[in-house]
């Protein structure tokens, strides 16, 4: 289905708007550019509210502005009506030309200056084969734009390219899912086809179940079970669903702690730091001490020197002339004198003796015990007179430790200023939360897969018994001659339950495979660091995983841009696999993306336009060299959106 | 009135599923037609009846055969 | 022959100098102060070294001449050798111990001086700059 042409009146900026999008050449690419402001969006906007009657795209200003023109509003007068019209020509695949219109009627009373809605109309013209046009309104109307184009699923074909990096931010296991589903029509088959078919087995079988009292025991058995195998599958789903906003937390906290450092393991290396700081210090200081004690000792020695070497050299001269130690006991020599007897030999003293006596004495000199006191420091001086040699060699080494303790704790000391550098500008409280929430998280989130899996255990036994209980049944049926018409009748219903529920299973599988498989090769045509990512799984749960060359999901550390080419990837990956009948409208397609990689969007867009309309409204900085030197070649139609004077209106040109 | 665009997967799934049993295929292909031109509410019961009569009753005749 | 003292004397007016030796982060020990005996023998080396001896005015007991070691005495009996250049000094103990007591009454006021010309903590670094100089200077 495509977009022929757009006729608005009265409508925001657009007092009179008609324009065409048709396909000229290969490509149904179309483009309007336009500056914020101009109305560019109120196209977008104009289009839902002619389809769905509502505006989602609509900017803040707008919001406060009334949906009936203001140059309109301006000139009404009282109790005149105005209307606000809004008309698309819609072309299906088959050819059919169907027009969709919207009116709301609004008039000003007395006193009033905002208009007031008087009524809407809702008209859907369908031309049948013959010619003849079947005019749908009101709920019928609805009725068939929602066949055409789902408005649940519209954020798929009608976007806002601004949108796109919260995307996956914001997309839940069941929106992905929901979209799939409903793009491929699989919501057809499992919410109304597979559904009622139940229903209506569930009706034959308590018809048939009325002919026997054991086939309705076992009826009842089975609907039982079947009724415990939709809870399980409830529960299930819910489990999933929990499971991935847990997913979703830890992604987002991951984001948050991106490139903050992991407060806790630093502050134990801190801790760490401090501990071998008061250690080392405690050497120094010891060492200090030594050499405190060192220079206090060695330096009565060294300013006492002259007299120690002094002494030295007196006791080394005594001894060279043998007077230490004293050859005689200086007290025999005084004893002998005072008695005039010897007390060694025990002769008289004469005179010549005393004489001679007297001049010993006068050689002599040293008592025994000044002799002794002499010999006994001997030796402590000459250990002084070792210690001092090697004073100098002790005194440096006990620097050296020193000095080394002082650069140590200076290197510490910068590994604790790192740390705490490091740590600056963190609120250290927040980001401890933020890994404790990440650890409860991860907590939810293994809790909803064991829960998952415990009920995946209680499905099969549910299976089991159904299964064998359908056995039952079958036999049981068969038995019974009155219920042969309702047993065929069970039957066929049965087998064709069956037959839809497995084609249904495939498809899903099928429709996931190709949409990731599309995704990952739309994502990495589109992203320019292909190499940093190695794949895209969308997993049975309709979790969406990116995975890292490394190996590890990465989903949540992509940047905006990246993000909204994933998105972007995805959509287009939903309408390639699908064949969703529908144009696909983009508001700012490029706001996150770069110059240089706008390049290949525009590529991307000028494929999508050969197989499906495609239009484009781009602000002028979006529509940079990069982008226009693709899509001015490919495109079917530029226009430019811009205000008329008095900046109340909006028309569009032909570039 | 023109039909609404179906997914041919479904269409070829549908058909491989149902195997031989060509009455089982119609039928399930007939229904999809009708739940895509009926969006919201409709007197889904009744379609469902008549359509399950009438090819219920062509394959136990096939199947008699 | 006199009888030889039992203590170590200094000049009553050094009592204040001694308690401000107390101060000195050089002077302290195992986080304690240094003993009289201890704080006695620096000033006595400060003073040998400087060359300055002084009689006492009026006499103060110090310490006790028992905490004196073997090595204190050599230390004392050679100032006294120096002295008196004669190795006979080493009999008239109290002369002996007088010598000594008046070096340090000589380098305690000395000792003092420096300490306090000195910034806070910073007395250790001169004094073994001291030291260096004077190792140089006696070709020790």
């Amino acid at each position: 289905m495509r977009i022929d042409k757009l006729l608005l009146k009265n409508y925001r900026q657009f007092k009179d708007l008609d324009i065409s999008f048709l396909k000229k050449g290969e490509n149904d690419l179309h483009v309007i550019i336009g500056k914020n402001g101009t109305g560019k969006t109120n196209i977008l906007n104009s289009i839902n509210w002619c389809l769905y009657g509502d505006e989602p795209h609509l900017s803040k200003e707008s919001q406060q502005l009334p949906i009936l023109n203001l140059n309109q509003i301006s000139k009404i007068e009282e109790d005149e009506d105005k209307e606000v019209y809004a008309k698309l020509h819609l072309k299906t695949e088959n050819g059919s030309c169907i027009t969709v219109a919207r009116k709301a009627v609004y008039r000003i009373y007395e006193g009033e200056k905002i208009p007031v809605l008087q009524k809407t109309e809702f008209e859907v013209c369908v031309p049948d084969a013959k010619g003849n046009v079947d005019i749908k309104k009101g709920e019928d109307a609805e009725s068939f734009i929602e066949r055409l184009v789902p408005k649940s699923i519209r954020e798929f074909f009608f976007f806002d390219g601004e949108r796109l990096d919260t995307y996956f931010k914001e997309a839940t296991v069941q929106n992905i899912k929901h979209a799939i589903f409903l793009i491929s029509q699989i919501d057809l088959l499992e919410n109304k086809i597979e559904k009622r078919l139940k229903d209506f087995l569930s009706d034959l079988r308590k018809e048939a179940g009325k002919t026997n009292p054991n086939l309705e025991s076992i009826r009842n058995k089975l609907e039982e079970e079947e009724e415990n195998l939709r809870t399980h599958n409830k529960n299930e789903d819910e489990y999933q669903e929990q499971k991935t906003i847990a997913k979703k937390e830890i992604r987002e906290i991951d984001e948050k702690l991106r490139g903050v450092p992991d407060v806790d393991a630093l502050e134990v290396e801190k801790l760490g730091y401090k501990s071998d700081k008061k250690s080392a210090k405690n050497i120094k200081q010891e060492y200090m001490a030594k050499r405190t004690e060192a220079l206090f000792k060695y330096g009565n020695y060294i300013m006492l020197w002259p007299a120690l070497k002094n002494t030295i050299d007196t006791i080394n001269e005594k001894r060279e002339k043998k007077e230490l130690p004293p050859p005689i006991d200086i007290r025999l020599l005084s004893g002998s004198l005072k008695e005039k007897v010897c007390e060694l030999c025990g002769h008289d003293v004469d005179s010549k003796s005393e004489a001679q006596i007297k001049k010993l004495i006068e050689e002599i000199k040293l008592s025994p015990e000044d002799s002794k006191f002499l010999l006994d420091v001997e030796p402590l001086l000459h250990r002084i007179k070792l210690a001092l040699s090697e004073y100098e060699s002790d005194m440096k080494d006990l620097s050296h430790h020193i000095i080394k303790y002082e650069k140590e704790l200076e290197e510490i000391e910068k590994k604790i200023g790192k740390i705490d550098k490091k740590l600056s500008g963190y609120k250290l409280e927040k980001v401890r939360s933020w890994h404790e929430n990440r650890k409860i998280q991860e907590g939810q989130r293994d809790k909803y897969l064991q829960l998952i899996a415990e009920e995946k255990v209680r499905k099969m036994g549910c299976e089991e018994e159904i299964k064998k209980l359908k056995q039952e049944w079958e036999i049981g049926l068969k038995k019974e001659e009155k219920a042969s018409k309702l047993r065929n009748d069970t039957g066929f219903c049965s087998k064709a339950h069956e037959i839809i529920k497995e084609a249904k299973e495939i498809i899903i599988n099928e429709a996931r495979e190709k949409i990731e498989e599309e995704t990952q090769k739309l994502f990495f045509d589109l992203v320019w660091k292909s190499k940093t990512f190695k794949e895209i799984n969308i997993l049975e749960t309709y979790d969406l995983e990116l995975i890292h060359a490394m190996g590890y999901e990465c989903l949540g550390s992509i940047s905006a841009a990246e993000r909204a080419l994933l998105a972007l990837s995805f959509t287009l990956a939903l309408h390639d696999v699908s064949g969703f009948d529908s144009p696909l409208m983009i508001d700012t397609p490029v706001a996150r993306v770069t110059d240089e990689n706008r390049e290949n969007l525009g590529k991307i867009f000028a494929k999508v336009g050969e197989t499906k309309q495609i239009i484009l409204l781009f602000t002028p900085n979006e529509y940079s060299k990069e982008i226009s030197k693709i899509l001015d070649m490919k495109s079917s139609s530029r226009r430019s959106c811009e205000l008329s004077a008095g900046e109340i209106e909006s028309s569009i040109k032909e570039l | 009135m023109s039909k609404t665009k179906i997914n041919p997967e479904i269409i070829k799934w549908v058909k491989e599923k149902a195997k031989s049993d060509e009455k089982i295929s119609d039928f399930l292909l007939d229904l999809i037609y009708e739940e895509a031109e009926h969006a919201g509410h409709w007197w889904w019961k009744e379609t469902y009846k008549k359509k399950l009569e009438e090819y219920s009753k062509e394959w136990k005749e096939e199947n008699e055969n | 022959m006199a009888q030889i003292q039992d203590r170590i004397y200094m000049d009553k007016k050094d009592k204040e100098l001694y308690d401000k030796l107390d101060d000195e982060s050089m002077l302290k020990h195992k986080g304690g102060n240094r003993t009289r005996k201890e704080q006695f023998l620096f000033a006595m080396a400060v003073g040998f070294e400087k060359g300055v001896r002084r009689e006492l005015e009026k006499r103060k007991e110090l310490f006790n001449l028992k905490d004196l070691k073997l090595e204190d005495e050599a230390l004392i009996n050679a100032i006294a050798i120096n002295e008196t250049k004669s190795i006979s000094i080493i009999s008239q103990k109290n002369e002996v111990y007088k010598i000594a007591e008046e070096y340090a009454h000589g380098g305690i006021k000395l000792l003092v001086d420096e300490i306090q010309s000195c910034e806070f903590g910073s007395f250790e670094k001169l004094y073994e700059k001291k030291l260096k100089e004077i190792i140089i200077k006696l070709h020790i």
